[in-house]
């Protein structure tokens, strides 16, 4: 069977200084088959975008080979070309002065489409993205979640067979966000043979999108699997929470249990009770737990578990968490 | 193929003049692109005046005049095409989109430098109309060499775009300040191409330089269209058919260097991860 997308031992290196070498993405094996939406999931600076980059024909890998609907990206690039497009999010990027009709159809000429293909095309999509109105508006007239829905339009519009998209609801306010997504969904059930590829940071976009997600981290695939499948891999169990009074000054009282991980201390309301946080991978520990609380002189005020997710997962695989600051 | 070119290359042409006629109101840009060549020629004119009593009727000074006001042309087409990346990686950042669409790269940038073609060479009339009524330039519809017009003017315009396209090329593995080096060599095209004075007042090793310039040739040509000749010896005594002959070789070996730097650069702009990174400083 021949790939939507194939990368086989893709490396990727940047020069950052004389002498100095980064290695931003690091021998990458994906096979994405036609049809699927396939997520690509990693902190900031795992190599995501330069991924597609180099499948998209902007750059060259270091080493390694790409193909993209069994093409190789740079041998044949202009094979590749009118079979894919791209949209990156969080940007601005757009001729200012036309407005977005003006904008989308200048690229749905650089594919080389009929006029009137086009015009049709784009008004659909106007209206879909509830757009119309703003078809004759400058795009430097139009708001940073406007801009990036003209650009999610003037991705779709080429009707790409695989699309390519780098943080897509990146910047979004919560309405235009949902709205993308679901429009991903509408897109990829209609047209069955279509492909994405979609970067995220989201956790919960990813699962909500994709049919398989790789996890990078510093340019390697550490994971690749369904979202159900990968999330199978962390057992039961869950993160669980202890209000605990008074409130525990250290995490001794679970750290003696075994399979007890990532415990810790979270704010107390005042000084009478207090939350310790842990994971375990099996629920039958609880009644230990329990029973040392107690013997230590706690009281145990309130107890909750939540699930494993796929956020716990990157946790366990690549040792933090996929945002910093939560 | 040629058709979905032919597409891209009008969709970039139209990209190319509504981003000028918006940005600057036409007939003032077309000004703007004359004042220039034209504040040169008034300034020479008063120069020749101190020398001459009349510069309008000394050959010299028009040969000067013709060469500048068609040498406006290299400059615009030139520098349009270094703009065109410049603006489309600094000022819009949607280089990327352009760079991975089916429509070849070098052609959407090529189209967008039309507009600014379409522009020069209207700034090239307005120059010649000035020269013909204030200052008194023999010049007429009628002693105009069309059919030597309509050679030499297509080639001269592919000469300057195989020049253009190397600075712009360079422009794709360097930041933006380096459009201030591709005009810096307009500048010095001006002086080595015989604009301004024949090409035996350079020095003895620079002349080849000259003589193996196509725009050197071009802007001979363009002077005989005028009527005028001699203003170059060793040039002027080139007949029409050698000179165009020359002018015709030059400028397809320019092109053709033009063409392939500029797509050996998008190479190594590929290769350095440089296509859509905008300068940031
Ligand atoms: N042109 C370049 N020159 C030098 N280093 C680069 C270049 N492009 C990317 N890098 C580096 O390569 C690494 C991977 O970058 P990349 O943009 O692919 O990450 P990412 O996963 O998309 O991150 P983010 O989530 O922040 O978008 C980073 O450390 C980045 O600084
Ligand atoms: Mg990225």
């Amino acid at each position: 069977m021949d790939f939507a997308i194939e990368t086989a031992d893709l490396v990727r290196t940047f020069k950052i200084k004389r002498g100095e070498f980064l290695t931003a993405v690091d021998r990458v094996n994906l096979q994405v088959k036609p049809g699927e939406v396939f997520g690509l999931l990693g902190p900031n600076g795992a190599g995501k975008t330069t991924v597609i980059k180099i499948l998209v024909t902007l750059l060259y890998p270091t080493s390694g080979r790409a193909f993209v609907a069994g093409h190789d990206v740079v041998r044949e690039a202009e094979a590749v070309r009118p079979l894919i497009n791209m949209v990156s999010g969080g940007e601005t990027s757009g001729y200012g002065i036309l407005n977005v009709r003006e904008n989308i159809w200048m690229f749905s000429q650089f594919y080389g489409m009929p006029g009137k293909l086009a015009k049709e095309r784009i008004d659909r999509y106007l209206k879909r993205f509830e757009m119309t109105g703003d078809a004759a508006t400058k795009v430097n007239r139009l708001s940073t979640g406007m801009r990036q829905k003209m650009n999610i339009i003037r991705g779709f519009v080429t009707d790409p067979q695989i699309l390519f998209l780098d943080e897509p609801t990146l910047g979004l306010d919560v309405h235009i966000a949902r709205e993308v997504r679901q429009y991903i969904r509408e897109w990829i059930a209609e047209k069955k043979d279509h492909t994405i590829l979609l970067t995220t940071h989201y956790m919960a976009e990813a699962e909500e999108l994709c049919d398989r997600i790789a996890i990078i981290d510093n340019g390697k695939l550490v994971a690749c699997d369904t979202p159900a499948a990968l999330r199978a891999t962390m057992g039961e169990g869950g993160a669980f929470t202890l209000t605990l009074s008074p409130a525990p000054t250290d995490t001794t009282l679970v750290d003696q249990i075994p399979d007890v991980r990532n415990a810790y201390l979270a704010k107390s309301d005042g000084r009478t009770t207090g939350e310790l946080r842990f994971t375990l991978n099996s629920d039958a520990r609880l009644p230990e737990i329990f029973a040392a609380a107690t013997q230590a002189g706690f009281a145990v005020r309130g107890f909750s578990k939540r699930e494993h997710d796929l956020e716990d997962l990157f946790v366990k695989i690549v040792g933090r968490r996929l945002h910093e600051d939560e | 193929m040629t058709r979905r070119l032919a597409r891209a290359i009008v969709a970039s042409m139209k990209i190319g003049w509504e981003i000028e006629s918006n940005w600057t109101n036409v007939p003032l840009y077309i000004l703007y692109e004359a004042v220039r060549p034209l504040s040169l020629c008034i300034l020479l004119y008063f120069l020749y005046k101190v020398v001459s009593a009349s510069p309008g009727a000394d050959p010299h000074f028009f040969a000067i005049f013709i060469g500048n006001a068609f040498f406006m042309i290299f400059g615009a087409l030139a520098s349009g095409l270094s703009w065109a990346i410049i603006s489309d990686r600094e000022h819009y950042q949607i280089i990327r989109y352009v760079y991975i669409a089916p429509a070849p790269f070098v052609w959407t940038v090529i189209g967008r430098a039309v507009t600014l073609l379409a522009v020069a060479l209207t700034s090239v009339l307005l120059t010649l109309l000035v020269g013909r009524w204030p200052l008194g330039l023999p010049i007429s519809l009628g002693g105009v060499r069309w059919g030597l017009l309509a050679m030499s003017l297509p080639l001269g315009l592919a000469a300057a775009c195989g020049i253009g396209l190397f600075f712009a090329g360079m422009l794709l593995i360097t930041a933006r300040h380096s459009l201030l080096l591709a005009e810096g060599v307009g500048g010095v095209f001006l002086l080595l191409c015989g604009v301004l004075y024949p090409t035996t007042y350079l020095p003895w090793w620079l002349r080849p330089l000259a003589w193996l310039n196509p725009l050197t040739h071009w802007v001979e040509a363009s002077r005989r269209v005028f009527g005028v000749t001699g203003f170059d010896k060793p040039l002027g005594a080139l007949p029409d058919w050698e000179l165009l002959a020359i002018l015709l070789v030059l400028t397809v070996v320019y092109l053709y260097i033009g063409w392939k730097s500029f797509l050996w650069f998008e190479h190594r702009a590929k290769r350095a991860g440089k296509i859509d990174q905008a300068t940031n400083y």
